[in-house]
């Protein structure tokens, strides 16, 4: 999400120049094929929230099995072989697989750095001192809004005083804490109430992601965009925040593409760090990919993790920049935002190897420029909300 | 200004770990969804960061180790990567003396 904070650090110099020269030979022999950091576990699409910018598919009645414990963790095992060194367990929210702790336990034994992505619900403390005891390095909490009407309208359900508690425990039992808070034209008002809650909470680190309009945001995209002005004074806000509370609590922002004229780097790149596997064992450069027509995602069922990776289809189809439409193609932004976000050029434009219509140069940028006049009409009453509806277990 | 004193004891920030990157063979520092490379002599001063020694006990460490560096040059290197690494969230320092066992 935030893969430009994934920077090294440190200082030193490295070696002599005979192993500069070594280094830079085995690199052009690797440079061909990228390295997966991060593994994206989607444990499961089930939830007992329903927020209406939900990054799942839309489309879930063939929800499918899920993957059982001993596939996950040899998936895990597989994707450390190929050098991932983080893994993500998110869904679908994954508390409500029973057999998390040893999810838990089969990641930290492949050595992965375990974070937990979670709305906290259903939780209790006993359960989280075991998926401490098994590993857990760190978790992510997530916030729907600081009111509690708010969290209802947007989420389908109320949760704020089991949210604070679990949070508390995250504390207590001496885990990292993320909070992370989804902002849109609803909670954007409440921003600083929302960071006051977090130092509340004692966050270790604050992750503010506006609405990415894909998945269950698209349809809602006039109820939740917000305007030009709204995100000039979150940029304010976020300012002033990060200045008082510098060296106690980090705080992360990811600005709305809408209003940036320039694409996110999505995923750093199709298939250069991160690697998706959804609860049904599909291996997916992003959490959306699977909604693009005509891509074949093998199965880590049916075809090794390593072997999807580095030679199946899909994953070559946008890597690199021969694939690129103009004006990418010869663009000096085109190894830095990789064209942009493949499903949004999709899901706005109806093909998916355009330029993201987010960029200013892209030839349907007037898509976003029409939708970012216009939300919502600034009318009141606010338009309805259309909440992701529960998935159906098949 | 020397966000850290000579007799902090430094240590890794809570959910912060060491992990060797098997395919490179260098070192990283992981936390939630981020990873940071330690550079150079940079992984040797992480490792002595274990609150119990104070920021000039690991002075005088890498001093016996490197006797060909001169020890205010090594004083200054450690204190800049502290500062480095604690204004990143990755170290923090617990300036009183640990619980004697």
């Amino acid at each position: 999400m935030s893969g430009d904070d994934n920077a090294t650090g440190g200082g030193g110099a490295d070696g002599g120049a005979a192993a500069a020269a070594e280094a830079a030979a085995v690199v052009a022999v690797v440079a061909v094929v990228p390295r997966p950091y991060t593994l994206v576990a989607e444990l499961t699409y089930r939830c007992p929230l329903r927020c209406a910018y939900c990054s799942n598919p839309v489309q879930l009645s063939n929800l499918g099995a899920e993957l059982d414990t001993a596939t996950w963790s040899r998936v895990f095992q597989e994707a450390e072989a190929l050098g991932v060194m983080q893994v993500t367990l998110t869904g679908g929210e994954p508390l409500v697989r029973p057999d998390l702790d040893e999810l838990v336990a089969a990641a930290r034994a492949s050595d992965l750095y375990t974070t937990l992505i979670t709305s906290g619900v259903p939780l209790e403390r006993e359960r989280l001192a075991r998926l401490r005891d098994a590993g857990l390095d760190g978790v992510q909490l997530s916030f729907q809004d600081s009111d509690q009407a708010g969290a209802l309208r947007v989420a389908g359900m109320d949760a704020l005083a089991e949210k604070r508690q679990v949070a508390g425990w995250i504390r207590e039992l001496g885990l990292p804490l993320t909070l992370n808070v989804v902002l849109h034209r609803e909670n954007l008002p409440r921003l600083p109430d929302l960071i006051g809650l977090a130092e509340i909470l004692k966050a270790d680190r604050l992750e503010l992601a506006h609405v990415q309009y894909l998945g269950w945001a698209l349809p809602n995209r006039s109820a939740l965009l917000p305007t030009a002005a709204m995100i000039a004074e979150a940029r304010a806000t976020v300012a002033a925040a990060r200045e008082r509370l510098a060296g106690r609590m980090e705080i992360l922002a990811v600005l709305p593409d809408y209003f940036s004229d320039l694409p996110r780097a999505c995923m750093e790149g199709w298939g250069q760090k991160y690697l998706v596997v959804a609860p049904d064992g599909r291996v997916l450069p992003c959490h959306a990919a699977h909604t693009l027509p005509g891509l074949n995602f093998d199965n880590v069922t049916t075809r090794a993790l390593k072997d999807i990776w580095e030679r199946s289809t899909a994953f070559n189809r946008f890597r690199g920049t021969d694939w690129m439409p103009a004006p990418c193609r010869t663009c000096d932004q085109r190894e830095i935002d990789h064209g942009g976000c493949r499903c949004q050029a999709y899901h706005l434009t109806g093909d998916m190897t355009v330029t993201d219509p987010t960029c200013r140069f892209a030839p349907q940028h007037d898509l976003v420029l029409s939708a970012r006049s216009a939300p919502g009409g600034g009318a009141s009453p606010s338009p309805p909300i259309q909440l992701r509806r529960p998935p159906t277990v098949g | 200004m020397s966000p850290v004193g000579d007799d902090a004891r430094p240590r890794l920030a809570r959910g912060v770990r060491l992990r060797l990157d098997r395919i490179t063979g260098k070192t990283l520092l992981l936390r939630p969804e981020q990873g940071f490379e330690l550079r150079g002599s940079s992984l040797e001063v992480v490792k002595l960061c274990t609150a119990t020694l104070t920021v000039a006990e690991i002075v005088d460490h890498l001093a016996g180790s490197h006797p060909d560096v001169d020890r205010q040059q090594i004083a200054s290197d450690v204190s800049r990567l502290l500062g480095e690494l604690m204004g990143r969230g990755l170290i923090t320092s617990d300036a009183r003396k640990p619980e004697s066992t």
